[in-house]
């Protein structure tokens, strides 16, 4: 019978732990972007002083997030989104305005099926 | 290089500890449902110990929710009779009075050749001598001879043999057993006494056991 109650009181808490997961996944992609937005608005109005600051911004929120990410999401998904980040900042260096946005569509793409993919659905449990 | 070191011997631990939860049973006494439990917790182990870009939660979390639904059915099977039948099966009489049951050989895709190669094993030959062969939900054939062909037991010939129990081991490799020896009533002080009178010391022991008439055995180390 403890067995049964130490499955149950795991079970919970793995439960529970996966819906704060997926929970802070969606806030964190949310937030994300929000500032790949701000970056991209700066790039369509030609300010490309703030899209270095902004860019330069979300490099160190994506640093924060990159820290416990990789418990839950598969490491070659993060690789690819600093690969394409890092690419994107040197786009805006360069001021190449439609590669920077392309580059920042991915990204905001990517950032979006991260929690998509861990959310609990039907398309995702088949 | 070392990641995988470390990867390997966390979820070595993890599939050693839960498959030490689940039970002593060995692989052909499994269940169905615990035989795929085993085999789908090495492959869930195996997958994120070659591939470090899975995170290792990934190979812990389904093995922990097989072992719960292992201790599940485990309980379930072991509380409900009918559940019991739905989760392992029911054995099935396969011959019965030293008739073969065809119908129920037939039902099973069990054929003659089968049971025969098991009667064998069980040094069977012949089906005549059987009462009943029983295929059990592990897959083992149980068989029961007819009266009259089984070996003869200490009780048939009307003798009581006296009680046997195991030999208790009170030395392995020069180190003192004291649960054992706390077990058969005795102390260090007695055990080092008897081992002076054949002329040794317990340290000098290899290994040492009292049976059950109380006669104490022992080998030294060479």
């Amino acid at each position: 019978m403890r067995i049964f109650i130490a499955i149950i009181i795991s079970t919970v808490l793995i439960f529970s732990a996966g819906l704060w997961v997926n929970d802070s996944l969606q806030e964190a992609s949310d937030h994300l972007s929000e500032r790949i937005e701000m970056v991209c608005q700066d790039i369509k109005s030609n300010d490309w002083e703030n899209a270095r600051e902004n860019i330069k911004k979300l490099e160190s929120r994506w640093g924060d997030y990159a820290r416990w990410w990789p418990i839950i999401i598969d490491h070659q998904e993060m690789d690819n989104i600093e690969f394409s980040l890092a690419r994107a900042k040197e786009y805006i260096n360069e001021e190449k305005r439609s590669l920077a946005l392309g580059q920042l569509a991915e990204i905001r793409l990517m950032v979006k099926h991260l929690p998509e993919k861990e959310k609990v659905n039907l398309k995702n449990i088949l | 290089m070392n990641l995988f070191i470390i990867r390997t011997l966390i979820l070595f631990a993890a599939t050693v500890i839960f498959l030490r939860l689940m039970g002593k049973r060995q692989i052909g006494q499994l269940q169905p449902y615990e035989l795929v439990i085993i085999i789908m917790i090495s492959e869930l182990a195996a997958i994120p110990m070659q591939n470090t870009s899975i995170p290792i939660i990934n190979g812990l979390i389904p093995i922990f929710t097989l072992f719960a639904a292992h201790v599940t059915l485990s309980f379930l099977s072991l509380k409900s009779e009918s559940a019991r039948g739905i989760i392992c099966g029911r054995p099935s009489v396969l011959i019965e009075n030293a008739r073969l049951m065809e119908k129920e050989m037939r039902k099973l895709r069990y054929n003659i050749n089968d049971l025969l190669e098991q009667l064998r094993d069980k040094n069977v030959s012949n089906i005549a001598d059987v009462e009943f062969a029983i295929l059990e939900t592990s897959g083992n054939l149980s068989v029961i001879l007819k009266s009259e062909k089984r070996p003869i037991q200490p009780g048939d010939l009307g003798i009581a043999p006296g009680h046997e129990s195991l030999p208790v081991t009170l030395v392995t490799d020069g180190k003192v057993n004291h649960k054992n020896l706390r077990k058969i009533d005795q102390d260090l002080d007695w055990l080092e006494k008897e081992f002076r009178k054949k002329g040794t010391t317990s340290k000098k022991v290899f290994y040492a056991h009292q049976d059950a008439q109380g006669q104490l055995f022992f080998q030294n180390k060479s």
